[in-house]
Formats: C-alpha cells, structure tokens, sequence
C-alpha cells in the first residue's frame, strides 16, 4: 500500500491530541493498515529525534558574570515611562515658574502679545494659586503625582 | 512553566533585588536564551552579546513580571524581540538557511533510535524550514516550555499553536521525502 487517507491523524494519534472514541476507532484501523503502522514508526522517530536535536545547547560560560556585572554598572531605569512623566511634568512645572517670573518682570509686555495672552489665561484658570511659592509648590506635587502614578503602571 | 519550588525562590528573590538568585536563573536558562539566539540570528559572537542584552534587561524589567512562575516563557519572549530588534537593525533577509552547527553536535546526545546519519538527515530538514516554523519546532520541543508559552513567546493564540506545530512536521516531512525508508530503517 503506498498512502491511506486516514494518515493525516497518526500525528494527532501520537501526540495523543484525539478524542478517546477516535483513538479506539483509529488503533481498530492501525492493525489492518500497515501504511499507517509505518507512518506512525516514522513520525514517532521524527518526535524522538526533533526532542534530541533541538535541545538547548549549553549557556556561554562567561554569561553569569558578564551580565552580573553590568547590571551593576549600568543599572537601567526600572520604568521609562517614569522617567518621561517625570521630564514632561518637571518641564511643564518650570515652564508655569518661568511664565511667572517673566511676567511679574514685565518682560512679556514688549513684543511677546501672544505669550502675554497665553500666561494670562494660565494665570486666571489658577487664579487661587497665583504666587510664586505656591507655582512652585504645585509643579512639585505635579511632579509627585507623576512618580507615583508611574511607579503603579507595569511595563508590558 | 517552573514547578521547581528552588527556582521559583530564586525568580522570587530575583524580582526584589537579588543578584544572586538571579545569577542562579543566568545559569537556569542561559542555554535556553542562547540557543533560540543563536538559532534566530545564526552567528556565535552575535548570539554570545545578545544572551547578555536579554537577561540585562530582564534584570531590568523583572519587577514588571506578574506570574514567577511563567519566567521561562517571559525571559524567551525578551530574546526573541531582541533578536529580531538586532535582525532588523542589520537588515538581514529574515529566510536565509540555519547553519547546523547551531543543533546539538554531540552524538551521544542523541536519540538511541537513530544513527547519526539519521540525525544528520533530520538537521538538514530542519535547516530547510522556514524561521518561523523553526522557532516553533524548535521551542516546542523545550520541557521547560508548554504550549501556552510557546504561543506568548510567538505573538500566536495558543489554540494556533497546535495547528502551526502540525503544519510545520508536515512541511519537514516533505523536505524529508525520499529518505522515509532510510529513516525507517534505523530502527529496524
Ligand atoms: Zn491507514
């Protein structure tokens, strides 16, 4: 006999991937084909051989130690994530200061309208909190906010 | 999956800080990482600096990781983006034939069914397959890797993976057609 339609379940029989009825009807047919008995000889020496020939080869010797030491050189940021909230937020924090000493110095006034425009209108929206120690205060707990949002966020 | 309590420990102790325990992990898994490596990017030197890349940015990342349990299968998805992040940046033709040198040389490593010239029949069909399939195979075939993991680490729904793996023994047996009464024969 040279094939047999029934040869594409002796994978699926050997790796015991069958419901149990089909298993039982499948052995029943096994005796009496000997095309599938043999396919069943060769996919099981493929399974023994692929299992033996793709093992893992062993790890570079040198590997523990050259890893152990750069972790401890160039320790990485756990969460880069943090670090960009933490620049973007720093940024924005120094931005309202700068905004606010720029414009108690009048500086804004010369040539700067639509700057002008842009601080005044940041300034009304926290008009509670239109002081230079309290603009500090806020960018520092903005800051805060930050870290600690980003320190609750796994990385995929 | 690991089911050894020690090696749970030490990925335990790993994630709060123990460089230690994640020293004993190095040794745990290296050979795995640096097989799918050098199975993946082909060269020795290349496989050797990535190996190294992978568990540093394990190190740095293994607070993020949920389930200790699911290590292995995490650490080789690291290696895997590495090793195609490292393929895309030299802009390698991703289907180039896998040098054999990377699968295990020494016979006595090898199956009692089959003589090395079968062995050696069953690496040139595997070097056949395509990237992909041969990651699949190749993984697959890990103990301390279940489908599940298999299927993370290949960015495939597990319920795939079954259908792929099936797909994959069919294309090695074509690139095995003509030697089946060869192989056959080994255990005669
Ligand atoms: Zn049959």
């Amino acid at each position: 006999m040279s094939s047999c339609s029934r040869s594409t379940s002796v994978l699926s029989y050997l790796l015991d991937e069958l419901e149990e009825d089909d298993k039982v009807l499948f052995e029943r047919h096994l005796e009496n084909c000997p095309f599938c008995r043999d396919e069943l000889r060769l996919e099981r020496i493929l399974q023994n051989g692929l299992s033996e020939c793709t093992k893992p080869s062993a790890a570079p010797p040198e590997l523990r130690l050259n890893v152990l030491k750069r972790t401890l050189t160039a320790q990485q940021p756990r969460f880069p994530f943090l670090q960009i909230a933490v620049t973007l937020l720093s940024g924005t924090a120094v931005f309202i200061v700068l905004l606010k000493v720029l414009r108690g110095s009048g500086l804004l006034e010369t040539g700067f309208g639509l700057l002008m425009r842009f601080a005044n209108g940041i300034f009304a929206a926290l008009e509670p909190a239109n002081s230079l120690p309290l603009m500090i205060g806020l960018g520092i707990v903005l800051i805060g906010i930050a870290t600690g949002v980003a320190s609750l966020l796994p990385e995929k | 999956m690991i089911n050894d309590p020690d090696r749970l420990d030490d990925v335990r102790l790993a994630c709060g800080g123990d460089r230690q325990a994640f020293g004993r992990l190095i040794d745990d898994y290296g050979g795995l990482v640096y097989t799918l490596l050098h199975r993946m990017v082909q060269d020795r030197d290349t496989a050797r600096d990535l190996a190294q890349d992978t568990f540093v940015k394990t190190w740095t990342k293994l607070r993020s990781l949920r389930k200790h349990a699911s290590f292995p299968s995490w650490i080789c998805s690291v290696a895997r983006r590495t090793a195609l992040d490292h393929l895309r940046r030299i802009k390698v033709r991703k289907e180039v034939s896998m040098p054999e040198e990377s699968f295990v040389e020494n016979p006595d490593n090898c199956t009692q069914e089959l003589s090395p010239e079968g062995i050696a029949l069953l690496k040139q069909a595997v070097c056949k397959l395509s990237d992909r399939d041969r990651q699949l195979i190749t993984l697959a075939y890990w103990k301390e890797l279940n489908l599940s993991d298999v299927g993370r680490i290949m960015g495939i729904p597990e319920s795939n993976v079954r259908v792929y793996l099936h797909r994959a023994r069919k294309r090695l047996r074509e690139h095995l057609r003509g030697y089946e009464n060869e192989l056959l024969q080994q255990i005669d």
